[in-house]
């Protein structure tokens, strides 16, 4: 993934789970993140398609459980 | 509007004005309200929408209104019929369809009965449920006539998602989600968006197919064949609506006579009597587009600007905010929903005659003022963000073919004309003569190589050119500060061989710039030499620069 789409996709993970400056968007995952909820997901999803012009389809939203799960989708979208 | 860019004007100050409405629809509305609420602000409105409880559609309706609150029912083909909702499987047996007609129409009078509603209608495709496609087919169809008859205003049907609304139950993409909390909004403040005035048009590639600095007049093309067929089209929407009362007016970056040929030669919908003004210069466009608007004499929140770049799109967008823009379609795929959006912004009514003679009216007005000098917007801030990167080639060895290319068919931002061989190509490389292209990315994508430059061993450039459609991106200066920093140990100074032609205004502009040229439009052939300190170094912090 390019700096600028990855710089994109930090900003989604800000505004999506509202992070504080102290947090570092890149070591979120569902698992630890008490905000990361089916609702966030969607929104994540929702947020990634506007920003990236890809659609997600449910299968690699299943997948969609970390930061890093995140730069793998768009990276496997040639982004 | 995307979504960092909602999530952006949400978190500011909302605005005073409170826009109380319930958003009712049957998916997940959560997605969606980011964006009803920005565009909201971008209308100056705070949005206070209420939603409801997941599947209580149906209840609602049977529900008086709350006082004092709008309704807008955000509906599709299942909210009229439940058995065609995709989420729940084909039913059993196959319905009949008059009686999914009267089940739809019931619902669809209780909705125009509902004081204080508003209803939106997205004709999403239906599951196959009458099992004869040419029922099915006349059910969509049915559907919408239906939602129509009871006072809907019917959305685009591509707005649906099956991906997301099977996914996660919301029937909108992320793609989607701006245009449909636009409509949310517009039918919230129970008023269209007010009628536009003057529609602004780019020409090349958007007026007509293909670039008239390169193609040349004869080579544009906006006839109803070919590659012409999409622009016709546009051209034939656009003098209808100039017909109707909407002032047409051009922008382009070009020379002024260049840029007016093609619609002087005639055997296009339009001609140059058809335009309030034509504007063609090498300022940016919001600046054109300010000046035009107070020329006018008209706000700035009743034109619409169209264009194919999307570059050029965003720099106005970015300049000049009240501004309408539309991105000319790539694909005749996409040329449909582009023109319903133009006629909805120019709603069709009573032509009268003062309509009709509106563009000779404001022809008249313009014929009698001065000229104004066209400062332009600053767009160092709007570059900044378009995060450009470029990678500079050294192509003396290997592959030249771009290079060659680039050079040949330059006309605008060309150093002096000159076509160059192969073989001269090589010759001159043969001699110590370095070669460099330089291919241009943004955060929209790449651009490719649009740069190519010929240096001697003696710091002599034969040869240097650049593609028009990065012209207003400072790439030159960037190129030349880098290329400056290369040559400073050595002669310090670049000579660069000049020739004015017909068509290189822009480069001769660039020289003005630069203070080797003293008058752009009388200059004469010659060597220049651009010494150190002489180009601007503050280009360079625009781009990333990489070496390939």
């Amino acid at each position: 993934m390019n700096p600028d789409n990855a710089a994109t996709l930090r900003a989604i993970f800000r505004s999506v789970f509202e992070l504080g400056d102290d947090v570092d968007p890149e070591t979120l995952n569902a698992q630890d993140e008490p905000k990361w909820d089916s609702l966030a997901t969607v929104m994540l999803i929702a947020a990634m398609e506007s920003e990236f012009q890809v659609s997600v389809d449910p299968a690699e939203a299943l997948q969609l459980n970390s930061f890093g799960a995140a730069q793998a989708l768009l990276d496997g979208k040639g982004l | 509007m995307n979504f960092l860019e909602a999530a952006t004007l949400v978190r500011g100050e909302p605005p005073v004005q409170q826009l109380p409405f319930l958003l009712a629809m049957s998916g997940t509305p959560e997605t969606l309200e980011l964006y009803v609420r920005a565009h909201a602000i971008r209308r100056g409105h705070d949005a206070r929408l209420r939603t409801l409880p997941f599947n209580t559609l149906p209840q609602t309706l049977l529900s008086p209104p709350q006082s004092g609150e709008r309704d807008v029912f955000l509906l599709l083909p299942w909210d009229l019929t439940p058995e065609l909702d995709w989420r729940s499987g084909l039913p059993a047996e196959r319905p009949v369809l008059a009686s999914l007609r009267r089940a739809a129409a019931q619902r669809c009078e209780r909705l125009a009965a509902r004081p204080n509603a508003a209803v939106l209608y997205v004709p999403a495709p239906v599951p196959p449920v009458l099992g004869i496609p040419r029922d099915d087919r006349h059910l969509e169809h049915l559907l919408m006539t239906i939602a129509g008859d009871a006072g809907a205003d019917c959305l685009d049907g591509g707005l649906f998602s099956l991906a997301a609304y099977l996914a996660h139950g919301t029937p909108f993409g992320g793609n989607a989600l701006s245009a449909v909390a636009e409509a949310v909004v517009a039918a919230a403040l129970d008023r269209p968006a007010a009628a536009k005035k003057v529609l602004i048009t780019d020409l090349d590639n958007t007026l007509w197919a293909g670039i008239v600095g390169e193609d040349g007049i004869e080579g544009v093309s906006a006839a109803p064949q070919g590659v012409g067929y999409r622009h016709f089209v546009y051209q034939s929407l656009l003098a209808g609506l100039q017909r109707q009362g909407v002032l047409l007016a051009a922008v382009s970056r070009n020379d002024p006579d260049l840029a007016r040929g093609p619609l002087e030669k005639g055997g296009m919908a339009l001609g140059p009597e058809q335009f309030v003004a034509i504007s063609a210069n090498y300022h940016s466009k919001s600046g054109q587009i300010a000046a035009l608007a107070e020329s006018l004499d008209l706000g700035r929140d009743a034109l619409v600007f169209v264009d194919d770049n999307p570059v050029e799109i965003e720099e106005v967008q970015d300049a000049l905010p009240e501004v309408t823009c539309l991105t000319f379609p790539s694909s005749d795929e996409h040329l449909p929903g582009f023109l319903t959006r133009l006629n909805e912004l120019f709603p069709g009514a009573v032509v009268t005659a003062e309509d009709r003679d509106r563009t000779a009216m404001y022809r008249r007005r313009l014929a009698g003022m001065v000229p104004k000098d066209l400062a332009g917007a600053d767009v160092t801030e709007f570059l900044r963000d378009l995060q450009m990167r470029l990678r500079i080639h050294d192509r003396t060895t290997g592959d030249h073919e771009r290079a060659v290319q680039l050079i040949n068919k330059t006309n605008q931002f060309n150093l002096n004309g000159r076509r160059w061989s192969d073989a001269e190509i090589a010759d001159a490389l043969a001699q110590g003569g370095r070669l460099y292209t330089a291919e241009l990315a943004d955060r929209h994508g790449s651009h490719g190589e649009i740069l190519a430059c010929l240096v001697t061993a003696a710091g002599v450039v034969p040869a240097l050119v650049m593609s028009c459609r990065v012209l207003q991106r400072r790439v030159e200066q960037g190129f030349l500060a880098w290329l400056m920093s290369r040559y400073a140990d050595g002669a310090g100074e670049l000579r660069l061989l000049f020739e004015p032609t017909q068509r290189n205004t822009p480069l001769r502009l660039f020289l003005r710039e630069l203070s080797l040229l003293e008058d752009a439009d009388r200059a004469t052939a010659g060597e220049l030499v651009l010494g150190a300190g002489q180009v601007p170094q503050e280009a360079l912090a625009l781009f990333q620069i990489e070496i390939g």
